[in-house]
C-alpha cells in the first residue's frame, strides 16, 4: 500500500521547523545601518614662517653668544693651565730652597679668582644654553606644523566650523557636491587667510561597503598664505598634503 | 573558487548518499514501454515564499519541466524577485528588482520508486534594474548633505548552472525536493563608479560563482 502521508516519520514536519528557525535567524540578524557621516578631506601642513624667521634669529644670536661664551671659558681654562703649571714650578722650587713663597701666594690667589670668574662664566652658559633650548624646542614645535586652526568658514555660504585644540595634522573638509572649495582659515594669534581649491572627485564604496566620494588631482587656484604647494599634484587625497606658509 | 569547491564537496556528499540509497534497492522491470513524452510537471521554489517576511527581498519562482522516455529532462525556470541586500552599499537604500528565466537539459535517476535524482545544466538570464539614493551626510557641516539618486535600467546579465536535485514523492504525483546548484557568471552589464551589487536569479555580483539550495514542491502528470 502506498504511503500518502505528508509528515510520515515527522520528517517533512522536521525540515519546516528547520527551514523557519533558519528563517528567523537570518530575521533576527538583520541590523539596523547607521548613517554614513563623512566628508572628503585633504591634508594642509601649516607653518608659521613668521615667527619661525623670529625664533630662528633668536637662536641664531643664542649660539653667537654661546660661541662667546665658550671661547671665554677655554680661554680662562687655558690661564688657569698656566697658573697651575706655575704653581707646579714654584712649588718644586721652595722645596729646593728658594725664597718664592710670596710668588706662590699670589699665584694660588689668582687661581682662585679665575677659577670663581670662570664658574660665574660657565654658569651664564648654562644659563644661556637652557633658553636656547627652549627657543630651539619653540623652533621645532613652529616646524612640525603644530598650529590652533580656530575656525575654517566656506565663503560660499558663509557656514563655518570651529577647532578647539592645536595639532600638527590638519584635514581641510572638502565638498562633496562640487568640485572646487573657497574657505577662509582663521589661525590664532595670526589673521584670516583665504585659500580656493579645485580637485576631481569620484564616487566610490569603502571597505565597509558604505559609498563615499574619494578626491583627487588637487590644485590651488589661489590663495593668501604664502609659498603654497603640493607634495602631490596627481594623486588622491590620502597622499596629497597642501604646504602653506604664513 | 572557494565557493566551487564547497559546491562539489557538497554534490558528492549528496551523491553518496542517494547513490547509497540506491544500491540498497533492485529496479523491478517494466513491461510496459516508455512513452517518448513521459512526464509534465510543474513547480513551485516555496522556500523563495518565506522571504517575503523579511525586508530584504521578494521572491518568487516557479518552473515547469518536460521528461523524455523518463531520463532525459527539459527544464525551464521564471523568476522575478525584488531585492534590497543588507549587505548591499549601505548607505543608498539600494534595490536590485528584475525578472529572470533558465533552461537547460538534465538526466534523471530514478533509484527508487519514490525518490528522483536530477543532473542538469542550466543557461539562466536576468533582466533588471537597480536603483538606490546615495545619502550622505557632511561631518564638518559647512557643506551641504549630498542626496543623489541613480537609476541603471534594461541591464541583463546571463550566467550558467549546473544543478543537482533530489526530490522524493509525497503523496502520487506530489513530490517535494531541493535543488542544489552552482551558478557560474558569464557576464553582466557593469556599472560605474557603483557596480550592481546583486542581480535577480543570480545574487552578489562580486562572487564569480555561487552555490544555492532551493526548495520546491512539483506536481507531475505522468504518463506511465
Amino acid at each position: 500500500m502506498t504511503n500518502t502521508n505528508f509528515f510520515k516519520n515527522g520528517r517533512a514536519l522536521r525540515i519546516l521547523v528547520l527551514y523557519i528557525g533558519v528563517f528567523a535567524s537570518i530575521w533576527a540578524c538583520e541590523e539596523e545601518v547607521d548613517p554614513t557621516v563623512s566628508d572628503p578631506s585633504v591634508g594642509v601642513f601649516f607653518l608659521n614662517q613668521t615667527r619661525l624667521t623670529k625664533v630662528d634669529f633668536k637662536v641664531d644670536s643664542l649660539d653667537e653668544e654661546l660661541e662667546v661664551y665658550d671661547s671665554i671659558i677655554s680661554s680662562l681654562e687655558t690661564s688657569a693651565d698656566d697658573l697651575v703649571d706655575r704653581l707646579i714650578d714654584l712649588t718644586d722650587s721652595l722645596a729646593d730652597g728658594f725664597d718664592l713663597e710670596q710668588d706662590s701666594i699670589d699665584v694660588v690667589h689668582d687661581l682662585d679668582t679665575l677659577n670663581r670668574f670662570l664658574t660665574d662664566v660657565e654658569m651664564e652658559d648654562s644659563v644661556v644654553n637652557a633658553i636656547r633650548s627652549l627657543w630651539a624646542d619653540t623652533a621645532a614645535t613652529i616646524n612640525s606644523g603644530a598650529v590652533k586652526v580656530e575656525s575654517i568658514v566656506n565663503t560660499k555660504n558663509m557656514i563655518p566650523i570651529f577647532y578647539e585644540d592645536s595639532s600638527t595634522s590638519w584635514k581641510l573638509p572638502l565638498d562633496m557636491q562640487a568640485d572646487d572649495i573657497d574657505v577662509d582659515i582663521t589661525i590664532e594669534g595670526s589673521k584670516t587667510f583665504n585659500l580656493k581649491l579645485s580637485y576631481s572627485r569620484t564616487t566610490t564604496a569603502n571597505e565597509k561597503n558604505k559609498v563615499v566620494i574619494k578626491t583627487s588631482n588637487f590644485e590651488i587656484i589661489s590663495t593668501d598664505f604664502n609659498n603654497s604647494s603640493l607634495s602631490c599634484e596627481n594623486c588622491d587625497d590620502i597622499n596629497t598634503m597642501i604646504y602653506v606658509e604664513f | 573558487m572557494s565557493n566551487f569547491k564547497c559546491f562539489l564537496v557538497l554534490l558528492a556528499f549528496i551523491s553518496f548518499q542517494a547513490f547509497g540509497q540506491d544500491s540498497l534497492r533492485v529496479d523491478e522491470e517494466s513491461s510496459v514501454p516508455m512513452p517518448f513524452l513521459s512526464t509534465v510537471a510543474i513547480s513551485v521554489d516555496y522556500g523563495k515564499l518565506f522571504g517575503q517576511l523579511l525586508d530584504s527581498e521578494s521572491k518568487f519562482e516557479f518552473g515547469g519541466q518536460v521528461e523524455l522516455k523518463d531520463r532525459f529532462v527539459l527544464i525551464g525556470e521564471y523568476g522575478f524577485s525584488t531585492l534590497n541586500p543588507n549587505g548591499a552599499y549601505q548607505n543608498t537604500d539600494y534595490q536590485s528588482e528584475g525578472n529572470y528565466f533558465r533552461v537547460g537539459l538534465g538526466y534523471k535517476i530514478d533509484f527508487t520508486p519514490k525518490n528522483n535524482l536530477y543532473f542538469s545544466a542550466l543557461y539562466a538570464n536576468s533582466s533588471f534594474e537597480d536603483k538606490g539614493t546615495l545619502d550622505i551626510t557632511s561631518a564638518s557641516g559647512i557643506y551641504s548633505d549630498l542626496t543623489e539618486p541613480f537609476v541603471r535600467k534594461d541591464l541583463s546579465a546571463q550566467w550558467f548552472e549546473v544543478v543537482m536535485s533530489s526530490e522524493a514523492k509525497l503523496w502520487k504525483g506530489l513530490y517535494a525536493g531541493f535543488h542544489l546548484r552552482l551558478r557560474i557568471m558569464g557576464k553582466y552589464d557593469e556599472q560605474e563608479p557603483l557596480d550592481v551589487y546583486t542581480i535577480p536569479g543570480y545574487g552578489r555580483t562580486f562572487d564569480q560563482s555561487i552555490p544555492a539550495l532551493n526548495l520546491y514542491i512539483k506536481y507531475a502528470l505522468a504518463r506511465f
